[in-house]
C-alpha cells in the first residue's frame, strides 16, 4: 500500500465538544433565555371588567377612573368590558366616566355589558362602549335630564352680592336652558355614538322612555343580546386574543386602596355611598339642587 | 458559521419563544375605530324673548270678582298682571276668600254686583249652591274665567327648608275641583298635560299654539300663544287654541288637535288649561301679554243682565231718587236714606233726591200703588194692571186725583184690598206686598218700588238695603215681595198659571188653611226632622209642626240640634213622622232607619231619600208631580183619582228615591199616589201605605213634604195622621 496524498488540504476535524458548546451558546441558550423572557415579558393577556353598579356620583366616577388607569397600567389587560347596572345619577360624574371610557377605547376594545338597568346616566356611560350587550329584559334608555331649582331670590338690603346670580348661579329661565342643553348633549352623544345603527329619531328619544333590551336592540340603542361572558368573548375577539384571563378591575382597585381582601370584607357603608342614595327601606333620596341623569320615580325629600 | 451571524442567531432564537408565546395568545391587534370627539357636539338652547304689550284700555268701571275661597293654589304675585290690566280699565276687583279679605262675603253675595268672575286653580270643589249661583250668574250675562293648571295640584304642607319631592312628583290632582264648575258648562278638564317634543318654547311642556280662534276677540291680534304644561279640555264650546300634530297629551296617547283653552256658553265662559300663561314672567312670552290684555278687555266688558236682587249694582251711574206719592220728602225715607246711601257708596255709586229725574241719570222711584202715575208706563210695559181698593170717593166718582183716574176699581178685591194683576202670572193682593219694577235701557236704568202705603214702602226699602229677597217672587222684570212673609194668592188666577214659590220655597202655612178633619183622633206625635245628612237644604218638619201642633200633642226632634234618637227616645208616641226633606241618604242613616222601624209606633217616612237606597232597584230620579191613585184610601181623602199635584222645585236638587212598581203587588201595601207625568219614572209609586206583620202602619212617601202646595200639605198631613192614628 502506498501513501497517497489527497488532492485537498485536510480539514482539521472540529472538536465535538466545541461544536456542542457553540450549539448550546447560540441556539439553546437564547431559546432558553427566550422562553424565560417570554414568560416574564409576554404575560397571558386578560380582559378587564370595569363595574358601574350603583347610582353615579363622584365616588363612582373616581373608582371607574381608577379602574381605567389600572387597565392601562396592567400589561395583561388587552380589552375591557364595562358591566353596567345603574339608574344614573349626577351629570358631571356621568360625563367624567363617559370621557374616561372614551379615551380608553382609543387604546383597547371597550365593550358594554348591561345587566338590569342602564338608564339615563347609566345609558350615557354605556354609550362610551362599543359594542353594547344587554339582556333581553334589561331596562335601557330614559334619555334626558331633570333637575330642580330653588325659587328665584329677590333683592334685599341684608344679603349683598357682587352680581345678580352670585347666590343662585342661575334663575329659572337659565336653568331651563341648561336642562335643554344637557338634553341636547345627551341626544347628540347617542346619535354620534350609535351612528347608522340608530333606528329612532331624536324627538322620540327625547321622550325619555326606557326600553327593554330587545326593543332597545331593535331601535339601535344596543348591539347584541347576550351574557357578560359573551361580552367578554367579544372584547377578547376585538383584541385578537386566543387565550386570556378575566380580571375584575374593581376588585383590584379596591384591594390596592384598602388592602387585600377588603373588597369582599366590605367597607363602611358611609364611605362608599352617595349622599343622594335611595334609602333601602323607603326608597327616598335626599338630593341637593342640580341636574341629574337619573332614573328613579321614588324620589323623596330634597333639601 | 461566520462569527458575525452568531449574535443574530442568538437574538433570533431568543425572540422565537417570545413571539411564539405572543402569537399563542394573540393572533391580531386591536385597530381602534374612529371614536366620536366630544368637541364635535354642538348644543344650542334658544333663549326666550319677553315682550310686554302696551294697549289702550277703555275705562268701563265694571266689577270683577276673583274667587279665592276654594283653597286656590296661587302665589301672592300670580294675579298681579291680570289685576294690573283690569285696574287700568277702571275695573273694581273684589276678592272673595283669601287671607286678608272679608270672610263674611259669600261668593253668591259677591256675584250680585259682579260683571265677571275669575276662578283660577281652585283645589276644593264648588258646592251645589255655589254652582247654581255661578250658573245663574252666567245665565244672566256674567262672564266666567276658569283656569286650572297641572302644576297646581292640591297644596301640600311644607316643612320649612325642605321640599317634599315625593308629593311634588305624586300630587293630588285639583282637576275635580275645577271640573265641578266646568262640567256645569259642558266642559271637561282632563288630568293630563300637553307637550310638544318637536317645536317648543325651550322645553317640551312649553307648547306654542299657532292655530287660534279666528273670530274671538280674545285671540285678536295674536300669532301664537305659549302654554306651560296645560291641561287639555274637551266638551261644549269652541277651542280658543288648537295644538298641531306634534302636540300630544301625556295620557291621551295618539290624540291630536288638542285644545288647552275653550270658549263656551255663547262666549261668556273661558276655560284655560294653564294658569302660568297669565302669571309673571310667562305672560310676557310670545303673544301672551296681548292675550292677557284681550282677556282683561273681555272680563271688563259687561254683558250682565241685572234684576232687583242685584241692587244697587244694577245701576250704572248716578241715581236720582224720586218720591212719587207727595211733594215733600217723607221723613221716614230720609231716615232710611243713610243706609241706602251707604249701600250705594259701597257699590261706588251716588244717590240724590230729586223732584224729577235728570235725563242722563238712573232713577229709583219710590211710591205707593195709588201714586204710581210717574211710572205707569213702566207698570204697563211689565203687563201689570193695578186695581185700587174701592174708596167711597172712587165709588161716587168724586176722587179727583190723577192717579185714581188711571185705576180700574172694577176688579178690586172683595176684602177691600187692591189687586196687582200680572199678565202670565196671576193676581195678588196689594196689601202687605211690595212691587219692584226694573227697566233697563241703553240710556238708563229705572227701578220703581210700589207699596200699599208709606210704612210698607220703608219695609220694601229695607228689603233692598239688606238684600233680603227670601220672600220674593221674581218674574221677568217684576219682583213681588211679601212684606209679612206671605203672598196671598187670589182664587181667580188664570188657567195655566203656575203656582209660584218664593225663590223656590213655599210660604208659611196660612192658618186659615188649617182645618182639621172632623174625626181627628187625639194622639201623641213625634216629628223627627232628619236634617243631619249630606247635601240638603231643608225638611218639612216646620210645616208638619205648624199644621199639627194645635190638634195633637206634638214633639219636634231636630237631628242637627238634638242628635240622633235611640229606641228609648221613641217610646210613648203613637205616630212618628220621619221627615228627611231634600237631604240625601247616607250610610249612617241606615242604622237610624232601623231604630225607627223597630219602634211599635205607626210611622211615616217622607223625603226625597227617606229610606235606604238598597230597598230600590232604580237610581234616584227627579220627581215633579204626584197623581192620585187610590181615592178611597183615607190618605187620599179629598182627592180624586187622576188628580195631579204639582211639587215645587227641590231646593237642593237631590233626586228622589224611586219606589219599585212591584211594591203594589204586596196585598198589604197600597199605592196611594204615583209619580206624575212630569216626573222621571212616571207611574212608579210615590206614596205607599201598609201594615207590617206586627200590625204597625207605615207610610213611605218619596218626595219632600215642603214641596207640596200649602193647602195640599194640610190635607195630606191630616189624612196621614187620621189613618196612622186609626188603629
Amino acid at each position: 500500500m502506498s501513501n497517497t496524498q489527497l488532492p485537498y488540504p485536510q480539514v482539521p476535524t472540529a472538536n465535538p465538544l466545541k461544536r456542542l458548546g457553540g450549539f448550546l451558546l447560540w441556539v439553546v441558550v437564547p431559546l432558553a433565555l427566550g422562553i424565560y423572557l417570554a414568560y416574564s415579558l409576554v404575560p397571558k393577556p386578560a380582559v378587564g371588567i370595569i363595574r358601574i353598579n350603583s347610582d353615579i356620583w363622584f365616588l363612582t366616577a373616581h373608582f371607574v377612573n381608577m379602574e381605567i388607569e389600572e387597565a392601562r397600567k396592567d400589561p395583561r389587560i388587552k380589552a375591557v368590558i364595562v358591566q353596567i347596572d345603574s339608574p344614573g345619577g349626577e351629570v358631571t360624574a356621568t360625563q367624567e366616566m363617559y370621557l374616561g371610557l372614551q379615551s380608553l377605547r382609543r387604546e383597547m376594545p371597550v365593550v358594554g355589558s348591561i345587566d338590569s338597568v342602564a338608564a339615563s346616566g347609566g345609558f350615557f356611560a354605556a354609550l362610551a362602549t362599543d359594542p353594547v350587550y344587554a339582556k333581553p329584559s334589561s331596562t335601557i334608555g330614559n334619555v334626558g335630564v331633570w333637575g330642580y331649582f330653588p325659587d328665584d331670590l329677590g333683592v334685599n338690603d341684608v344679603i349683598l352680592a357682587s352680581g345678580p346670580f352670585k347666590l343662585t348661579a342661575s334663575n329659572k329661565q337659565e336653568f331651563l336652558r341648561e336642562i335643554e342643553s344637557v338634553k341636547q348633549e345627551f341626544l347628540q352623544t347617542v346619535v354620534r355614538q350609535r351612528g347608522d345603527r340608530l333606528k329612532i329619531t331624536t324627538v322620540d328619544l327625547s321622550q325619555g322612555l326606557a326600553y327593554h333590551g330587545r326593543e332597545a336592540m331593535n331601535l339601535g340603542l344596543i348591539d347584541r343580546l347576550g351574557s357578560q361572558s359573551e361580552a367578554i368573548e367579544a372584547a377578547a375577539k376585538l383584541a385578537g386574543l386566543r387565550k386570556y384571563d378575566v380580571i375584575d378591575l374593581e376588585v383590584v382597585v379596591y384591594e390596592k386602596m384598602y388592602g387585600e381582601g377588603s373588597y369582599y370584607a366590605g367597607l363602611p357603608a358611609e364611605s362608599r355611598e352617595w349622599v343622594g342614595r335611595a334609602d333601602p327601606l323607603t326608597g327616598k333620596r335626599t338630593l341637593p339642587p342640580g341636574l341629574y341623569l337619573l332614573y328613579d320615580v321614588r324620589l323623596g325629600s330634597v333639601r | 458559521m461566520k462569527t458575525k451571524l452568531k449574535p443574530i442567531l442568538f437574538f433570533v432564537f431568543l425572540a422565537i419563544p417570545l413571539l411564539a408565546r405572543q402569537l399563542w395568545y394573540q393572533y391580531s391587534w386591536y385597530r381602534p375605530a374612529a371614536v366620536p370627539d366630544v368637541h364635535d357636539i354642538v348644543v344650542k338652547a334658544p333663549a326666550s324673548s319677553f315682550t310686554a304689550v302696551e294697549d289702550e284700555p277703555t275705562q268701563v268701571g265694571s266689577r270683577v270678582v276673583i274667587d279665592l275661597s276654594h283653597d286656590h293654589n296661587l302665589a301672592l304675585d300670580d294675579l298681579v298682571p291680570l289685576r294690573d290690566r283690569l285696574a287700568v280699565r277702571g275695573v273694581t276687583v273684589i276678592t272673595v276668600g283669601g287671607s286678608y279679605e272679608d270672610k263674611s262675603l259669600s261668593l253668591a253675595d259677591a256675584l250680585r254686583g259682579a260683571t265677571s268672575l275669575v276662578v283660577l286653580a281652585p283645589t276644593i270643589s264648588y258646592t251645589s249652591e255655589e254652582r247654581l249661583a255661578i250658573v245663574e250668574f252666567v245665565h244672566d250675562g256674567g262672564k266666567l274665567l276658569l283656569g286650572a293648571d297641572p302644576t297646581r295640584p292640591l297644596k301640600q304642607e311644607e316643612e320649612e327648608g325642605f321640599l317634599d319631592l315625593y308629593s311634588v312628583m305624586f300630587p293630588t290632582s285639583a282637576v275635580p275641583a275645577i271640573n265641578s264648575l266646568a262640567n256645569e258648562f259642558g266642559m271637561v278638564y282632563f288630568e293630563d298635560y300637553l307637550y310638544n317634543l318637536s317645536e317648543n318654547e325651550g322645553n317640551y311642556r312649553n307648547v306654542r299654539f299657532s292655530q287660534l280662534h279666528q273670530k274671538s276677540e280674545l285671540t285678536k291680534g295674536l300669532d301664537s300663544l305659549v302654554f306651560y304644561a296645560a291641561h287639555s279640555l274637551q266638551g261644549a264650546g269652541e277651542p280658543l287654541a288648537l295644538g298641531d300634530d306634534n302636540t300630544l297629551s301625556n295620557i291621551r296617547t295618539g290624540e291630536t288637535s288638542l285644545s288647552p283653552a275653550l270658549l263656551a256658553a255663547d262666549g261668556r265662559v273661558v276655560a284655560l288649561g294653564d294658569i302660568t300663561v297669565v302669571t309673571p314672567l310667562y305672560h310676557l312670552l310670545g303673544d301672551n301679554d296681548r292675550f292677557l290684555a284681550n282677556l282683561a278687555d273681555w272680563l271688563a266688558e259687561t254683558s250682565r243682565q241685572w234684576d232687583v236682587r242685584d241692587f244697587p249694582y244694577l245701576f250704572a251711574g248716578p241715581v236720582d231718587l224720586v218720591q212719587t206719592f207727595q211733594q215733600h220728602i217723607d221723613p221716614a225715607l230720609i231716615a232710611s236714606s243713610v243706609s241706602l246711601r251707604e249701600k250705594f257708596s259701597d257699590a261706588g255709586l251716588t244717590i240724590d233726591y230729586r223732584q224729577k229725574a235728570l235725563p242722563e241719570h238712573d232713577v229709583l222711584y219710590m211710591g205707593t200703588y195709588e201714586s204710581h202715575a210717574p211710572v205707569k208706563s213702566l207698570v204697563a210695559s211689565a203687563g201689570i194692571t193695578l186695581t185700587l181698593p174701592l174708596t167711597d170717593a172712587m165709588r161716587t166718582g168724586t176722587d179727583s186725583r190723577e192717579e185714581a183716574a188711571d185705576l180700574d176699581p172694577s176688579g178690586a178685591d172683595d176684602t177691600g184690598s187692591g189687586i196687582i194683576a200680572i199678565a202670565g202670572l196671576g193676581k195678588f193682593i196689594q196689601e202687605g206686598m211690595a212691587l219692584f219694577l226694573l227697566d233697563q235701557t241703553v240710556e238708563r236704568t229705572t227701578l220703581a218700588i210700589l207699596t200699599e202705603d208709606r210704612d210698607a214702602l220703608m219695609d220694601a226699602v229695607a228689603i233692598l238695603i239688606f238684600s233680603d229677597f227670601q220672600n220674593c217672587l221674581h218674574y221677568e222684570s217684576v219682583t213681588l215681595c211679601a212684606l209679612d212673609a206671605s203672598i196671598g194668592y187670589q182664587d181667580g188666577k188664570e188657567e195655566g198659571d203656575e203656582e209660584p214659590g218664593i225663590d223656590g220655597e213655599h210660604n208659611e202655612i196660612d192658618p186659615d188653611l188649617i182645618v182639621p178633619p172632623g174625626n181627628t183622633t187625639q194622639g201623641k206625635i213625634l216629628i223627627f226632622s232628619d236634617d243631619g245628612r249630606p247635601e240638603g237644604e231643608r225638611t218639612g218638619a216646620d210645616e208638619f209642626m205648624a199644621i199639627l201642633q194645635d190638634f195633637y200633642e206634638v214633639t219636634l226632634w231636630v237631628a242637627s240640634v238634638d242628635g240622633v234618637p235611640d229606641i228609648a227616645d221613641l217610646e210613648g208616641y203613637d205616630v212618628i213622622v220621619v221627615d228627611s226633606g231634600d237631604y240625601a241618604f247616607d250610610d249612617e242613616n241606615v242604622e237610624l232607619f232601623g231604630v225607627f222601624l223597630s219602634s211599635p209606633a205607626n210611622k211615616i217616612f217622607i223625603g226625597e231619600q227617606a229610606f235606604p237606597p238598597f230597598f230600590f232597584t232604580e237610581m234616584p230620579a227627579a220627581i215633579d208631580d204626584l197623581v192620585v191613585q187610590e181615592e178611597d184610601h183615607p190618605i187620599a181623602g179629598g182627592f180624586s183619582n187622576g188628580d195631579i199635584l204639582k211639587l215645587a222645585e227641590s231646593l237642593s236638587q237631590v233626586p228622589a228615591m224611586v219606589i219599585d212598581s212591584n211594591d203594589d203587588q204586596d196585598e198589604n201595601v197600597q199605592v196611594i199616589f204615583s209619580r206624575g207625568p212630569d216626573s222621571e219614572h212616571a207611574g212608579n209609586p210615590a206614596v205607599v201605605a201598609g201594615e207590617d206583620e206586627q200590625g204597625v202602619r207605615i207610610v213611605m212617601a218619596g218626595f219632600a213634604f215642603y214641596r207640596l202646595a200649602p193647602e195640599i200639605q194640610v190635607k195630606f198631613a191630616f189624612n196621614v195622621m187620621e189613618w196612622l192614628l186609626e188603629n
